[in-house]
């Protein structure tokens, strides 16, 4: 949204969310010879989207952003978690095509005690975080707390233990129940419902096909491949129309031909090829089709990367106008974070699978929270050049979604990242090193090998891949390093140097890892906005991100 | 063009400016009548080989009547009767809509504003299509007609059977009567030159619609002339009949693009620009015209008729003179006197009379054959050829893009299923195949229809589709890739129709490109079949056949039984190759030249 448009749509905005995204997770599912762990492109996201608001998904290219575009709109299977689509209409029609499918949610609250769900869950062996998110139970474990007095402190109802997805797993409803009803009525078997959503993710292949089109929709990236180059224009955006039998033929033709305009082509492009179309105008057939049904939530991914940068303000001020026109609701996915300014009420950060940051886009772009987002916006090229900009360049790559850290998945390239207490004396530069020596043996580890390669390790033989003592001159040959940091930087070589080099990643784990690399963090307020990040120097007991980050731009 | 003009079906664009549609379609009809009864014939004759299948749908449908007849009583019977054939012709026309029709046959009649469904109605054009057809062939009229023993008071059934057979006198009666332009009736070339003692008797020329008129001496040829000119002037009146068909075709279809067509431009239309300049692709294409008029016109291409040639020569008899007298003789009898047996005192060779006054175009057979005529026997031979080709190409081409389509959508377990059956059926010698299959199904009733064609054409197409489906893969595969597929999942569209819309256009190409690749494979395989003394049965001629009977002679003045049908193969089977090179070209202008040794491959595979 634009700065005016901002105002107006926020107080059209309403509170009740329609898209609900609780614990999300998409995994691929591995297939490796050696190494089939899955991917975790979608690692367990949450958060809502509300009717009418505009949802920016940034990140860098491999983040899984993407996956999570089509996550919402089912074009992959969710590995776990729900997305929960909410409007009373809706869900009533489908309540009263899939009553056997429905749950009323009230008679399952009123059934159960919470203390009896979370009992269940702490001997299940769920953590007591994960069941009370936001609430500050990352330091106890399930077996150290009573399950009753934990319900007592943090005022936990049932509906906050379904609200987290664990429903299915408490075996509160069936697997295949998907449509939910929080309040409402029943009168002879049929529904009136006015709160209640449709878990998409659970939701049967013919249930899905009436929600996909009229509710949910998706705009592709790359205009030349979401576009079948043997139909016509007319015949393209025609389709969905035919599939949900829109209307009578005659109707739709006319229809095709309004929509045409909508969007800023001529009617009598009806009979062109997608050929003879710029990159600019297929994508204006591609928003056409998406709207033909005017969808309640329409997934945009990337939708103007692929275009030329003279095109793409026109592609976006027409989204813009068909959000006002319509009513949507834009989960709107990019990698150029200036667009993202430019067009979303609130953004989400995306980094290896997890949200980093959430919250109003204004706020998130004048004062980050997260030190993911902090190194994403000094990205961002300053239109005044002559402007001074520190900018953070991020150390490597991201790690691999097959095997990502089990603390902060950003803690392998953090510029902030916390240091465990014994070690804060040690001199940045040193430290950094160390950082850097971690990375090269994680990316050893990484790296594909051949089965030879693997036996030799197994066998204790050297590899292809033991030059460490070079890497160790190179880090730290012409600085004076503590003996104690030595001492553990020789021991990690002499793993390497046997051919143990996960066992090395290990020791070094153990010797210099801090909380970011031990602990997940969770999402902190840190705006009174709604913004939350995802680090842990948001708790009292570490210093913020952000005087952090001025720290390291005065060392420069 | 406005708006409201744009909005028009297909037929209402043709309502509002007909003269260019009506002129093309009195073309068209032109076309048909002066050869209408050949047309009428050919469907007879196309009735009576699917007659035998359609034979035993009915056995079968009897049987299921009878059953419930005799089961549930008259009314129970026939409410579970009717259902019965609704539900079967409600699934086949599923199919056949799904299968065979990528448009929709509402849209394109104008139909589709009618207050029904028009997936309904669409399905329904279809049966009702389909009961047309079965009953045409079930009751075709030169097949045996069985009694219908359903009940005996009069029923539909019956009341079908009369109509059918009504039908089927019509169809009679227009073969026997309505004359065709390119008959051996109105441009004779048996005949023979009278002496001069007997040329009252035998005028010369033949009657042309009830008058004589004669340009040379002969007795019963065209005009008089002699019977070598007289045929060569039929078979090129025939090519120019053909060729004038092409030729109005392909107004045809620029009528339609000029006059009825919205898109300025299509896809197709470069495909067309880039096949007309492909100078192989075109040699492949007159090539393959030359055959498929060969095999077409087959009744009416040879010197002489099946009949008296092939099946009952000792029937037919015909007049020739020696001795300055008129005499008259068998055709078996003068065949066996002019065979070609490898010495220059029995030999008939290329452009030749025999001692009769019968003239061969490309000389006899021997006398193992009893000394037919080699053109009527290769003229007769590219039908066989032809209709195993064809039969065997479009099963296997159906079998293998349905599973390319299912491969290429759902992927892994599919695709591994199909995989291993593929591998395992290529895997087995295909030689041994068909000679193990030819000799268990030799005497089942099935090895009679068409001599044992129809046999072949199945053991083909079981055996052959794995090789078309693997060419096909690739493409589906890589469609399937498209994010056009993504996006017609995210409205809803059902896989069926993913696959049907946006998946086999794409590999339609391909699997013309293969089939006519593979055909030339087959016509290959069955010929060496033939020579090796399998396959298709004698009487019922077969080019591999011809070679195996010319092989003692191919180094003596008799080379041409065995030479001139093996060069014809080799011509045909190229031109298929040809053809499919210029297709591929035309769909995927970036292969061009990297699949010659691929099409080589295919070509051989047979
Ligand atoms: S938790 Fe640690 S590693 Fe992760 S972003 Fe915060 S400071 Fe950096």
């Amino acid at each position: 949204m634009s700065k005016q448009a901002m105002s107006e749509s926020q107080s059209t905005v309403q509170a009740e969310p329609m898209i609900q995204v609780r614990n999300l997770k998409t995994y691929y599912p591995g297939g490796g010879l050696i190494n089939d762990e899955p991917v975790k492109a979608v690692d367990g996201v949450s958060f809502d989207i509300k009717k009418g608001e505009t949802l920016g998904l940034v990140g860098e290219s491999g983040c899984g952003k993407s996956t999570l575009g089509r996550t919402l709109v089912q074009l992959e299977d969710a590995t776990a978690g729900a997305s929960r689509f909410q409007k009373p209409d809706v869900v009533e029609r489908m309540a009263n095509s899939y009553g056997r499918r429905t749950v009323d949610l009230r008679e399952v609250y009123a059934d159960n005690d919470a203390t009896e769900l979370v009992t269940k869950l702490f001997a299940d062996g769920v953590q007591p975080k994960a069941v009370a998110p936001d609430r500050g139970w990352e330091d106890v474990s399930a077996s150290e707390i009573d399950a009753a007095e934990f319900v007592q402190q943090t005022g936990l109802a049932v509906s906050d233990v379904i609200d987290q997805g664990f429903g299915p797993r408490l075996g509160l409803f069936g697997e295949k129940d998907f449509i939910f009803i929080q309040e409402g009525r029943i009168e002879n078997g049929v529904y009136e419902v006015e709160r209640g959503y449709i878990d998409v993710t659970a939701a049967p292949a013919r249930a899905l096909k009436r929600l996909r089109g009229r509710q949910l929709g998706i705009v592709f990236q790359d205009p030349e491949s979401s576009l079948n180059d043997r139909m016509t224009v007319g015949e393209i955006i025609r389709e969905p129309l035919d599939v949900h039998s829109w209307g009578t033929p005659r109707e739709r033709r006319e229809r095709v031909r309004e929509l045409l305009e909508t969007v800023g082509l001529r009617p009598e492009h009806y009979y062109r090829y997608p050929h003879q179309f710029s990159g600019g105008q297929r994508q204006r057939v591609g928003i056409a089709r998406s709207l033909a049904l005017e969808p309640d939530f329409l997934v945009l991914d990337e939708p103007v990367s692929a275009l030329d940068v003279s095109v793409q303000a026109k592609i976006l001020n027409l989204l813009e106008d068909l959000q006002t026109e319509f009513g949507l609701t834009y989960l709107f996915i990019a990698h150029d974070l200036s667009v993202v300014r430019h067009i979303c009420d609130r953004v989400a950060v995306m980094y290896l699978g997890n949200l980093m940051e959430i919250g109003p886009t204004d706020g998130l772009f004048e004062n980050p929270g997260n030190p993911y987002t902090h190194s994403l916006l000094s990205a961002i090229p300053e239109p005044d050049p002559s402007a001074a900009k520190d900018r953070i360049t991020l150390r490597g790559t991201p790690p691999s979604p097959r095997d990502p850290p089990i603390g902060c998945p950003f803690s392998t390239r953090c510029p902030v990242k916390i240091r465990p207490d014994e070690y804060q004396h040690i001199d940045d530069d040193i430290w950094q090193r160390i950082e850097v020596f971690r990375e090269v043996i994680r990316e050893r580890t990484r790296a594909d090998r051949s089965l030879t390669d693997h036996a030799r390790e197994l066998l204790g033989r050297s590899t292809r891949f033991s030059d460490v003592t070079e890497i160790t001159d190179e880090l730290f040959g012409d600085v004076d390093v503590p003996t104690e940091v030595a001492e553990h930087v020789r021991e990690a070589s002499s793993f390497v140097e046997k051919g143990h080099d996960n066992k090395a990643r290990e020791y070094l784990f153990d010797q210099f890892g801090s909380i970011c690399d031990t602990d997940r963090p969770k999402h902190y307020s840190v705006s009174d906005d709604g913004r939350t990040s995802f680090c842990h120097r948001h708790v009292d007991r570490y210093e913020d991100p952000a005087p952090e980050f001025e720290k390291l731009k005065q060392k420069r | 063009m406005s708006e409201v003009t744009q909005n028009r079906t297909f037929f209402g664009r043709i309502a509002a400016n007909p003269t260019p549609a009506l002129i093309w379609l009195g073309g068209v009809l032109l076309l048909l009548s002066v050869e209408f009864s050949a047309f009428v014939d050919a469907l007879i004759l196309f009735g009576e080989q699917i007659n035998p299948l359609v034979g035993g749908s009915k056995d079968i449908g009897g049987w299921y009547v009878d059953t419930m007849y005799d089961s549930l009583g008259f009314a129970g019977g026939t409410v579970m009767s009717a259902l019965g054939a609704l539900v079967v012709l409600a699934v086949f026309s599923v199919f056949v809509k799904a299968a065979f029709i990528p448009f929709s046959i509402v849209e394109r009649l104008g139909l589709e504003d009618l207050p029904i469904s028009a997936d309904l109605l669409e399905r329904s054009i279809v049966g009702a299509f389909l009961v047309v057809l079965w009953l045409v062939l079930l009751y075709e009229p030169l097949a045996f007609l069985p009694a219908l023993p359903l009940i005996g008071e009069p029923t539909l059934a019956q009341m079908v059977h009369g109509f059918a057979q009504t039908m089927a006198g019509i169809a009679d009666w227009v073969v026997a009567n309505v004359p065709t332009l390119l008959s051996r009736d109105l441009i004779p070339n048996q005949g023979f030159n009278p002496p001069a003692s007997a040329a009252s008797e035998y005028p010369a020329g033949s009657e042309i619609l009830g008058a004589r008129i004669a340009i040379g001496p002969y007795h019963g040829t065209f005009l008089g002339l002699s019977p070598a000119v007289a045929w060569a002037i039929r078979v090129v009146a025939i090519y120019l009949y053909a060729f004038v068909w092409l030729v109005w075709v392909w107004q045809g279809y620029k009528t339609f693009r000029r006059h009825y067509r919205f898109a300025d431009w299509t896809p197709r239309d470069d495909m067309i620009d880039r096949l007309s300049t492909h100078r192989w692709g075109q040699f492949g294409f007159v090539v393959v015209f030359l055959f498929l008029v060969l095999a077409m016109f087959a009744p009416a291409m040879g010197p002489t008729t099946t009949a008296q040639n092939i099946y009952n020569p000792y029937g037919h008899e015909f007049q020739y003179v020696e001795d300055g007298e008129v005499q008259t003789i068998t055709h078996g009898t003068a065949n066996l006197q002019s065979a070609s047996q490898g010495t220059p005192d029995n030999n008939v060779g290329v452009m030749n009379y025999d001692d009769y006054g019968r003239f061969h175009p490309i000389g006899t057979l021997s006398e193992r054959a009893n000394g037919k005529d080699l053109f009527t026997f290769m003229a007769d031979g590219a039908r066989v050829s032809l209709f195993i080709g064809l039969l065997s190409i479009a099963l296997s081409g159906f079998i293998a893009t349905a599973l390319a389509m299912v491969t290429a959508y759902y992927k892994g377990l599919a695709d591994l299923i199909v995989v291993v059956t593929s591998d395992s059926i290529q895997a087995l010698p295909g030689l041994l195949i068909y000679i193990l299959l030819s000799v268990v199904f030799s005497s089942h009733p099935i090895s009679n229809i068409y001599s044992g064609g129809f046999l072949l054409a199945l053991i083909f197409a079981a055996t052959g589709w794995p090789a078309l489906w693997r060419a096909i893969r690739g493409p589906a595969f890589q469609v399937s890739e498209e994010e056009w597929i993504d996006a017609a999942k995210s409205y809803g569209q059902r896989p069926s129709a993913t696959m049907r819309k946006h998946m086999l256009p794409y590999v339609a190409g391909y699997l013309l490109i293969y089939g006519s690749l593979t055909i030339g494979g087959i016509i290959i395989s069955v010929a060496a079949l033939s020579f090796l003394g399998l396959g298709v049965a004698p009487p019922t001629p077969e080019w591999g056949r011809a070679v195996n009977i010319g092989r003692p002679y191919v180094t003596t003045v008799s080379w041409h039984i065995a030479t001139i049908p093996g060069l014809m193969v080799v011509f045909v089977v190229t031109g298929f190759n040809a053809l499919g090179d210029g297709i591929r070209d035309a769909i995927d202008p970036q292969s061009e030249g990297s699949g010659a040794g691929e099409s080589a491959a295919a070509g051989g595979g047979g």
